[in-house]
């Protein structure tokens, strides 16, 4: 059994090193699809970790990966996520053209209800998700709350 | 000191015997400190009355620790670097994480006695003890010394100049092929955390070793790799043939029970 931090730290540093290796990422993904239950031990930084990673890589599209860690996501209290993991989450399906309704929806609302906290980088990743993967039409509610944050990063 | 089942029973002993603790004795005692904090499992900490006389004698044992650190072998001070450091990540990370646990109740005892209100190690203290122990020469020891003062994000300068990941870097190049994996993690992500300039020949020594060595792979466990591959990232020094290899392995051990070393039972 990986332990997931261990998991997460290896597949982040394969990316982050640009060493796609194929089968390891193929061999992780399945592990974590199909052996690894509903990933109660994975905090979001692990989440969030795992889901750049393959995005990082981005050779082959894991749907079976990205859908789990959705369905994971979305059951969860994202009070408890970082708007940072949350960002990147969004930014890592969007990267790979992976479109989770319900799962935007709700890293939508988070980042409305909670959006004095969001930082910068954030705040673009989130923006460039939403409009990469084709919810602007969908949730111009969160564009436009988040319009004075978009006028201070312009500003910036 | 290993009897010892409570911080305040641990505190007790030790100023109890006050100047008649050995070298030996203190490093046990800082040693220990780290286990116990994390091992606490009571909700109640030291009742406030007791706070005040746990702390002035903590007080006392770090001054006698200070006293005697010219008569600490190598092995004694390196372990008492390395339990002081713990006690230092344990609160910095439990402060960063916001966490509950019932050690915080006993952080009043060590605020402002080897760690500052930032968590921050006390440096004057590190520094003194790194002067002693940049001389060793053991496999075992320079990998926690190292890993010791990356828990503390420390790289203290020496009394001549140089600094202390500098000065054993040479050392661990020199002696490479005798650390075992989890001294080659720790010690690759002791630098890699330190952003150490001196690092690329250190990390390629350890690259060429682990290639050229199957056996010393198959002894790896998931968290020496998955520390390793993050040193080798972090620190923006590219080996594709490492990690090529270290992949190998892992695919070859997915499903399988990962959490034991392959073909080494008893390495623990």
């Amino acid at each position: 059994m990986f332990n997931p931090q261990d998991l997460s730290i290896t597949v982040w540093a394969y990316a982050t090193a640009g060493e796609p290796h194929p089968l390891l990422f193929k061999k992780f993904a399945t592990h974590i699809v199909n052996e690894l239950g509903d990933l109660h031990d994975f905090i979001p930084q692990h989440l969030t970790n795992i889901l750049w990673s393959y995005a990082k890589v981005g050779e082959h599209k894991y749907m079976d990966l990205f859908d789990k860690i959705a369905r994971v996501i979305v059951k969860r209290d994202l009070a408890s996520f970082e708007l940072r993991n949350l960002s990147i989450t969004a930014w890592s399906f969007a990267t790979v053209n992976i479109l989770h309704s319900t799962l935007f929806d709700n890293i939508s609302d988070a980042a409305i209800s909670r959006k004095c906290e969001l930082q910068t980088q954030d705040t673009t990743n989130l923006l460039w998700a939403f409009a990469s993967i084709g919810r602007v039409d969908d949730d111009l509610r969160m564009f436009v709350s988040l319009l004075p944050r978009v006028k201070e990063v312009m500003q910036a | 000191m290993k009897g010892c089942e409570t911080i305040e029973e641990l505190i007790h002993l030790a100023s109890l015997h006050g100047d008649l603790l050995s070298t030996k004795h203190l490093s046990a005692f800082w040693s220990r400190v780290p286990q116990l904090l994390n091992i606490i499992s009571s909700a109640s900490g030291p009742q406030q009355k007791h706070e005040q006389q746990l702390k002035k004698d903590l007080h006392r044992i770090l001054y006698i620790t200070t006293k005697k650190l010219d008569r600490f072998s190598h092995t004694e001070i390196v372990g008492t670097i390395l339990g002081m450091a713990k006690v230092v990540k344990h609160y910095s990370t439990s402060c960063k994480n916001n966490d509950s646990g019932s050690s915080k109740s006993y952080l009043p005892i060590f605020q402002d006695v080897i760690f500052d209100q930032s968590f921050n190690a006390q440096a004057d203290l590190f520094q003194s003890m790194a002067d002693i122990s940049a001389s060793t020469q053991q496999a075992r020891l320079l990998s926690n010394l190292v890993y010791a003062f990356a828990l503390i994000k420390q790289n203290p300068i020496l009394y001549d100049g140089t600094a202390l990941f500098d000065r054993v870097s040479k050392h661990i190049i020199d002696d490479a092929g005798s650390f075992e994996p989890q001294g080659i993690s720790n010690i690759l992500w002791a630098y890699a955390t330190l952003e150490v300039a001196s690092c690329p020949r250190l990390f390629e020594t350890f690259a060429e070793l682990m290639i050229s060595n199957t056996k010393l792979l198959d002894m790896f466990k998931l968290q020496h790799f998955a520390n390793m591959v993050w040193a080798f990232s972090a620190a923006h020094i590219s080996h594709t043939p490492l990690f090529d290899k270290v992949a190998e392995v892992i695919v070859t051990t997915v499903g399988t029970n990962f959490s034991s070393p392959r073909n080494f039972q008893t390495y623990s």
